[in-house]
């Protein structure tokens, strides 16, 4: 028996300190999700938090046949998800239509820059295109781009066919790059001026 | 094929997951197609700008202020109130069925006793289905402490509404119940009715992520799960009567698929 499921175990029997080691093997990892799926610090404490107590009240019916790290995710996905919703309604009347809005390209002739070092300004742009994206691209994009998962693993996580997590990685990478080469572009030009 | 249809080629081609027909193929036109190979080029370089984000750290005293939330929760569940909510679940559950076993047994004399079965015999079944409600109750309460409160009374309220609005149905549902020991959803399309109006296909989708249940679809007001044995049958039905009334209202019993819509009403007097 690895030592996440001796983990799980003690947990399961209540031993709290087992429960805390768990967390600590998958915190960071949530936390970066949630934040990059909000793009907000505040919100993705508590969401990553919310995770947590949802595995810790969930975690006698977490069946084995499954690996833990998927039920994790697909937890967080949800909880970001629902998130995502409720703020959607709130938002709605001032902010509708946002989903088409990102359906529009617009492709710049400019390349993306190569071969420098992203600055401070630039970075918060690409953090601002990310979120721009719909959750479906978003998720695809943090789960493949920046935490590395295969597509399989995508696939398991998010309880989609492996054709849609293909379509969904090209198109949303092929959204944020239009995104990101209007905006950087546009940046140099008002840094050149 | 045009440029378009190409681009969508560009990702899995940087993932090295397309075959080697559509890798030749693609090679090919980006040897004609300078807009293609800049595309290629662009998203090489994105996913490498993505690669170096990295990770943000945790927020100072994370890990506390979670188990502090963590064990407020806990202290109110435990350790007195647990073990009563129990109890009252299943003294709860206990006068329910008794009186829901009269009323099907021998609907015309409420206050009599049935004569085919022995009353030990009856006890017995009783208490195993009341054990089972508050086993039920337990991990009702572990899923959301904000509604274990109204807990009691609102099913109370529910299985009394079934028994006067629609004693038919609570016939039946209380012989399937018995025929296959626990009821089962049977159908493709399942009605839910709730009070609550916190329970959203949110809630259904919670409980398909406990349980391991494929999730289809989604929508505004209704998931589509498969079911793939009659064990799940039996989970689905156990975990929907705990958000409120049950209605099989599909046409066919042969599908894998079944749709759960939430009716957020409370059902027709």
């Amino acid at each position: 028996m690895n030592i996440e499921s001796q983990l799980i175990e003690k947990s399961l029997d209540g031993d709290a300190t087992a429960f805390e080691e768990l967390v600590a093997l998958f915190d960071k990892k949530v936390y970066n999700y949630c934040y990059r799926m909000t793009n907000n610090v505040d919100d993705a404490e508590d969401l990553t938090q919310e995770v947590f107590i949802k595995v810790y009240r969930n975690l006698k019916s977490f069946r084995r046949d499954s690996k833990f790290s998927t039920w994790i995710y697909r937890i967080a996905y949800n909880t970001c998800i629902d998130n995502h919703r409720k703020r959607r309604l709130k938002l709605l009347p001032l902010n509708r239509g946002d989903d088409e809005q990102q359906d529009i390209d617009i492709p710049s002739p400019n390349p993306l820059p190569e071969d420098q070092v992203i600055s401070g300004e630039q970075y918060d742009i690409i953090k601002e295109c990310i979120a721009q994206l719909k959750p479906e691209y978003k998720s695809v994009i943090i789960l493949r781009d920046i935490q590395n998962y295969s597509y399989q693993e995508i696939a398991d996580i998010l309880n989609i066919p492996m054709g849609t997590v293909k379509s969904n990685i090209s198109r949303a990478r092929a959204q944020l790059r239009n995104a990101l080469k209007s905006r950087l572009s546009g940046y140099g030009e008002r840094r050149v001026r | 094929m045009d440029c378009r249809h190409f681009d969508e080629y560009i990702s899995p081609y940087l993932d090295q997951v397309l075959d080697e027909k559509e890798k030749d193929l693609f090679e090919r036109h980006l040897n004609n197609c300078p807009e293609c190979k800049k595309n290629l080029e662009d998203t090489r370089r994105l996913i490498s700008i993505l690669g170096d984000l990295g990770e943000e750290p945790l927020p100072q005293g994370f890990q506390e202020n979670m188990f502090r939330k963590l064990e407020k929760l806990e202290d109110v569940q435990k350790p007195n109130g647990h073990y009563w909510l129990r109890w009252i679940g299943a003294i709860a559950g206990v006068i329910v069925m008794l009186f829901s076993i009269k009323a099907i047994k021998n609907p015309l004399s409420m206050g009599e006793m049935s004569k085919n079965s022995s009353p030990v015999q009856e006890m017995a079944d009783e208490v195993d289905i009341a054990s089972d409600m508050a086993l039920h109750d337990e991990s009702y309460i572990a899923m959301d402490d904000n509604v274990e409160a109204e807990r009691g009374d609102y099913d109370e309220d529910a299985q009394d509404d079934s028994q006067s609005a629609a004693p038919k149905r609570a016939i039946s549902e209380a012989e399937n119940q018995y025929s296959n020991g626990i009821g089962s959803i049977q159908t493709d399309i399942v009605e839910v009715y709730v009070e609550d109006i916190c329970i959203t296909p949110q809630t259904l989708k919670d409980i398909a992520i406990n349980n391991q249940f494929e999730l289809i679809e989604a929508d505004d007001n209704s998931v589509v799960i498969e079911m793939r044995d009659q064990t799940e049958r039996e989970i689905l039905y156990q975990e929907l009567s705990k958000l409120g009334e049950i209605r099989e209202v599909g046409q066919s019993t042969e599908e894998n698929l079944v749709r759960i819509v939430i009716k957020n009403q409370a059902k027709p007097e």
